[in-house]
């Protein structure tokens, strides 16, 4: 029993790494008191000296300050959701000061992404906080951008700061690793699209009346101990000489199966993403109407049926963030049809099809818009002072 | 904390005491009228979310302007700290329009800094120390608070978003701000007091003035008929200390001492110049530095009776008048620079980098009567000749003086003992009938201004008395010149010297009583003498002697402060021999005689020292965190072995600290003793049982009616654990 409970003994957290930048301002910082030095050397003008002191007492106070203050700082990362293409999002945190004395001032909290191509499948703006004191702990957020449909892995944090004189860049890294699903993007329909989300199929499914909690009769069954008394068939129960209850019908939600045609090879990305954004986008709609959605793609085995239930639409919003249309499953055929399948080349209109290559069409808004461009580089203007 | 508020009020203070801490320092009224209203009108008018900065276009003309004026500047006065500064503070102004984002705002704090900078080599005076001081704790708060809201900017607004700040901020923020400015001015003034002084000394040229005030009014020459000789600026020009052989203070309230600055001996046309040197064995020109300090003028040197410690606050120029009283013999200065010295009229100049110096001169005042009969009797002087003038005036009128004294007017026949009574008849011959004016007005055409002055306008200012007296003095034939310079009249009692101001310039005439030996006299009228040259007792006099008294303090601790003050410093606290300058000429010396031993030992020294320095930096940094948790480890025992009731807290936390350091850090939730028994395992057989012992006896303290912990088991069951490192 020991040795069991020994191995649920947790591990103490790795390190964070350190590491120290001089970026230009503490380069600017060095020249000058540089030039304050030759200055009080070659003037021997005393208040230079003074300054000079100035200037190196500086550089010390900035070591201890920063130096002592980072020593005590620790980070935890807040669970996450899941977040849509196109979203902002906020990644949170936990800054925890451990110190007794030295009070943490102007940190900023960056998430060091995985990925160094071009276009990032997040894209985080570095969040700050203004001071954490001593022994005490606070939330800080990263605002983040998801670029990417998938299941993406987030590994290290960075905290810097440059407090308290803007000399040297001081930054902790934290390796904390998670992962973050990121739906596809969901836009509002169009209003032939979303008009068409409707019962189609006037099948057993969706008309035979089950048991539930409506108000139409179903029909009678024996007692069972625990059964309400006011659900008790007395006529009934008399004539037949046995205890009976009533039993009612509910009505079952409309369902509705969508399918996804399988991509040609050389399909572009960018359609197929916008096809599967707006699965979706009708998926979300569906679900909003009170239509059960259900999905089936044969191509990569999946088959997710109709629950009317708000975990099944998120497993089903995590299915598609998953898709990769890459894989080729066993064409395993399915008894059911689904009643919208989106496709990627034009197709008759009242057929059941919509063509998902001119997603943006269907939506009220286009996907293209909802992915913004990568961030420009801003210009530097010398002349303007700017660092 | 309201993080823009506090950035908007600091930033402002800042611009403001640093631009008018420079228009103090460089006595610019007329950048103080412009930039500081100028920045405070820009700073609201530009602020949001009443103003919005100005557009871009506007910026880059008005950079533009400042370029242009730069160069005109340049061109016209040439590269020095002046024009420097100026450019800087009109950068600031227009940096103040440009506020769009947090970057912005740390231009300002950094184009603010150098602007401090550029005052510090405008001038070293006691005000300018102060304010700097105060924009030095200002400095600090906006780069504090800067830094605070960078992490947190947005790229587009001066304001800091909203971001999370724990409890307290504002407190914490405030106690940090006084800890950097008190630990930062402690080792400022440490590195102040070691930096060795005279260490490459002038070795790229002059650059910057530390002046401390104006030039003086005092003037090498008399120009009568212009206008202000004595001007009314209270600005302290010198200070000075007067002591006796013994050292004992000779200055006090009322005792007045002229000051010798030059010395004119010929006179044209209302101009009063000093002739040519005889010959060139009458000028002496020594060089002083700290190994030749001394310069002996006259061999009767160890007869001086008066000894006078100067601390010229700003010569200005690089050649300059080393004011002395009669008659000096020697000067002495540990400043280098070069002395010239006139044997026969006893003037002195400096030639130094200018700015502040200090010189010591020792005087003897005056002859006795046997040493000055011994000299023997001076020279007849033949009356003065200059175009308008009319010697004979002068002669008849000479004469008619000292017959009213009863005393001979010719030359020939009058006894040496009476010149000095002749000289001092006609010093007082302009008590009656003149009247004393700053006022100088226009002399007519073609008229002399002395003889002006003496026989139909009768009202001038000390320049006028002092020629008409010299003028007066030669007609009758006796030797006499003018002297300009200062009088001391303001004795500071605090600190028991004088201060001498631009208002203290004076004239007044030297004669010749006897061969070689000369007397003061000052024909101005006593009664305008006080009243132009007497302290003011006013409450507002009095306050500005408090701030001279500190000044003076200033000059004397922190101006003047130099190597010798640094080594007799550190020798009297430290005991400590501090010669880093010798050293350093030593070394040099070495390197030029080329004995490579001595430099290989040198290098090699340089480097065991900056190795074992660098070793025990990176010792002290891997170790720390070891080091400091040894030292609270060491004060938490020392306290439980003095407290006799062991704090269980202590213990406990002790004991997690012990787990956490081992890797298995009590998880929340998990009874202590289950955790222990848990990871026993993982532990040593003794390790094992201190800390399940350990772990029972805080289960005891804790919860069994019986107070407190047995201390000695439970120190003794953290040392087994402890060991195990």
């Amino acid at each position: 029993m020991i040795a069991a409970t020994a191995t649920s003994v947790a591990q103490p957290a790795p390190r964070p790494r350190r590491r120290y930048d001089l970026h230009p301002p503490g380069l600017i910082y060095l020249t000058t008191s540089l030039f304050l030095a030759i200055g009080a050397l070659n003037s021997q003008n005393n208040l230079l000296f003074w300054a000079f002191g100035l200037a190196v007492a500086g550089l010390i106070v900035s070591g201890i300050v920063s130096g002592s203050a980072l020593m005590h700082l620790h980070l935890q990362r807040e669970p996450m959701l899941p977040a849509h293409v196109g979203d902002h999002f906020f990644l949170r945190y936990t800054i925890i000061n451990t110190a007794r004395l030295w009070p943490l001032f102007g940190l900023r909290i960056e998430e060091v992404l995985p990925h160094a191509s071009a276009e990032p499948p997040l894209a985080c703006a570095p969040g700050g906080v203004v001071h954490v004191g001593p022994r005490q702990r606070t939330g800080a957020s990263v605002r983040a951008l998801a670029r990417v449909r998938g299941f993406h892995s987030l590994r290290t944090v960075c905290v810097s700061t440059t407090f308290p004189f803007g000399l040297v860049r001081k930054s902790l890294f934290f390796d904390l690793p998670t992962h973050i699903t990121v739906r596809p993007a969901v836009a509002s329909l169009r209003s032939d699209l979303a008009a068409r989300i409707a019962p189609t199929r006037q099948d057993d499914s969706t008309t035979r009346p089950r048991i539930g909690q409506g108000g139409d009769f179903f029909g009678l069954r024996e007692y069972v101990p625990g059964d309400p008394v006011r659900t008790i068939a007395w006529r009934p129960s008399a004539r037949r000489d046995t205890l009976l209850v009533r039993q009612h019908t509910t009505a079952a939600p409309p369902r509705l199966w969508l399918g996804l045609e399988r991509p040609a090879p050389d399909l572009p990305d960018l359609d197929f993403e916008n096809a599967v954004a707006l699965v979706a986008s009708v998926i979300t709609h569906a679900a909003r109407r009170g239509v059960t959605p259900g999905l089936l793609v044969d191509w990569a085995d999946v088959n997710l049926p109709p629950v009317a239930s708000a975990a099944s639409t998120s497993r089903l919003l995590d299915l598609l963030a998953r898709l990769d249309r890459s894989r080729h499953a066993d064409g395993t055929r399915h008894n059911v049809r689904p009643d919208l399948v989106i496709t990627y080349s034009d197709s008759s209109p009242g057929s059941g099809q919509v063509n998902g290559a001119d997603a943006g069409a269907w939506a009220a808004h286009a996907f293209a818009a909802i992915v913004p461009p990568p961030p420009r580089r801003r210009r530097r203007r010398w002349w303007r002072l700017k660092r | 904390m309201n993080l823009a508020r506090l950035q908007h009020v600091i930033g402002l203070l800042l611009v403001v005491l640093t631009i008018a801490t420079y228009c103090l320092a460089d006595a610019n009224l007329a950048l103080f009228i412009l930039a500081v209203p100028g920045a405070i009108a820009a700073w609201f008018l530009t602020a949001l979310p009443l103003g919005r900065p100005l557009p871009r276009i506007g910026i880059n003309i008005l950079l533009l302007a400042i370029l242009v004026y730069s160069l005109q500047r340049m061109l016209t006065t040439g590269f020095n700290v002046s024009n420097v500064c100026e450019i800087i503070t009109l950068t600031l102004l227009v940096k103040i329009m440009d506020r769009r984002s947090q970057r912005d705002l740390g231009q300002i704090v950094s184009i603010a800094a150098f602007l401090g900078i550029g005052t510090i080599l405008t001038s070293n005076a006691f005000a300018v120390g102060l304010l700097l001081v105060l924009c030095l704790v200002l400095l600090i708060a906006a780069t504090l608070l800067h830094q605070c809201a960078l992490p947190t900017a947005n790229p587009e607004s001066v304001v800091p978003a909203h971001a999370p700040a724990g409890v307290g901020a504002g407190r914490h923020l405030r106690r940090l701000v006084l800890s950097v400015a008190a630990s930062g001015m402690v080792i400022s003034i440490v590195i102040f007091l070691l930096m060795p002084r005279r260490l490459g000394a002038g070795i790229f040229g002059q650059w910057g003035n530390p002046a401390v005030g104006q030039v003086t009014g005092f003037s090498d020459e008399v120009q009568l008929g212009t206008p202000g000789f004595i001007t009314p600026s209270a600005t302290a020009v010198l200070d000075l200390q007067v002591f006796n052989p013994d050292g004992d203070s000779l200055g006090a309230e009322g005792i007045v001492y002229y000051l010798r600055g030059a010395v004119l001996d010929e006179y044209d046309a209302g101009r009063w110049t000093r002739s040519q040197p005889r010959s060139e064995r009458q000028i002496q020109r020594t060089r002083l530095d700290r190994n030749s300090s001394m310069m002996v003028l006259r061999t009767e040197s160890n007869r001086w009776n008066i000894e006078q410690h100067f601390t010229i606050r700003n010569s200005g120029t690089s050649r300059t008048h080393a004011f002395s009283l009669w008659r000096p013999l020697s000067i002495q200065s540990f400043q280098s620079s070069h002395v010239i010295a006139s044997l026969d009229d006893g003037m002195l100049l400096f030639e130094n980098d200018g700015g502040k110096f200090s010189y010591i001169v020792r005087s003897r005042d005056a002859d006795s009567p046997r040493t000055a009969a011994l000299r023997g009797s001076p020279g007849i002087a033949t009356p003065i000749e200059a175009p308008n003038l009319h010697p004979q005036r002068f002669v008849e009128l000479g004469s008619q003086i000292l017959t009213d004294a009863g005393l001979d007017p010719d030359p020939a026949t009058r006894p040496p003992e009476q010149i000095a009574r002749a000289a001092e008849a006609v010093a007082r011959y302009f008590d009656d009938g003149f009247q004393y004016t700053l006022e100088a007005e226009l002399v007519p055409p073609h008229r002399d201004p002395t003889e002006w002055f003496l026989f139909d306008h009768k009202a001038g200012h000390c320049e006028y008395y002092a020629s008409a007296m010299a003028i007066l003095c030669r007609a009758v034939g006796i030797n006499a010149r003018v002297i300009t310079g200062y009088v001391d009249t303001e004795f500071n009692q605090p600190t028991s010297h004088y201060i001498v101001r631009q208002s203290n310039a004076h004239a007044w005439v030297e004669v010749e009583y006897a061969d070689g030996a000369w007397k003061t006299y000052d024909p101005t009228p006593s009664a305008d003498f006080q009243r132009v040259h007497d302290p003011s007792r006013s409450l507002f006099a009095q306050a500005r002697r408090l701030f001279d008294a500190a000044e003076f303090a200033w000059i004397r601790t922190v101006v003047s402060f130099n190597s010798d003050t640094q080594q007799s410093l550190l020798r009297s606290a430290f005991n400590m021999n501090w010669h880093p300058e010798q050293a350093m000429e030593d070394f040099t010396l070495k390197l030029r005689r080329q004995e490579p031993r001595d430099l290989i030992q040198a290098v090699a020294s340089g480097i065991i020292v900056l190795a074992v320095g660098f070793l025990v930096a990176f010792l002290a940094w891997r170790y720390r965190q070891s080091i400091i948790r040894r030292l609270v480890q060491f004060t938490t025992d020392l306290w439980l072995r003095l407290s006799p009731r062991a704090d269980t807290q202590i213990i406990y936390l002790r004991l997690l600290s012990e787990l956490r350091r081992r890797g298995m850090p009590k998880p929340p939730g998990v009874p202590l003793l289950t955790h222990v028994r848990a990871i026993a395992p993982r532990f040593a057989p003794e390790e094992a049982v201190a800390a399940e012992r350990l772990a029972i006896a805080l289960y005891h303290a804790r919860f069994s009616q019986r107070a407190g912990l047995a201390a000695p088991q439970a120190m003794s069951d953290l040392r087994v654990l402890r060991r195990a490192r």
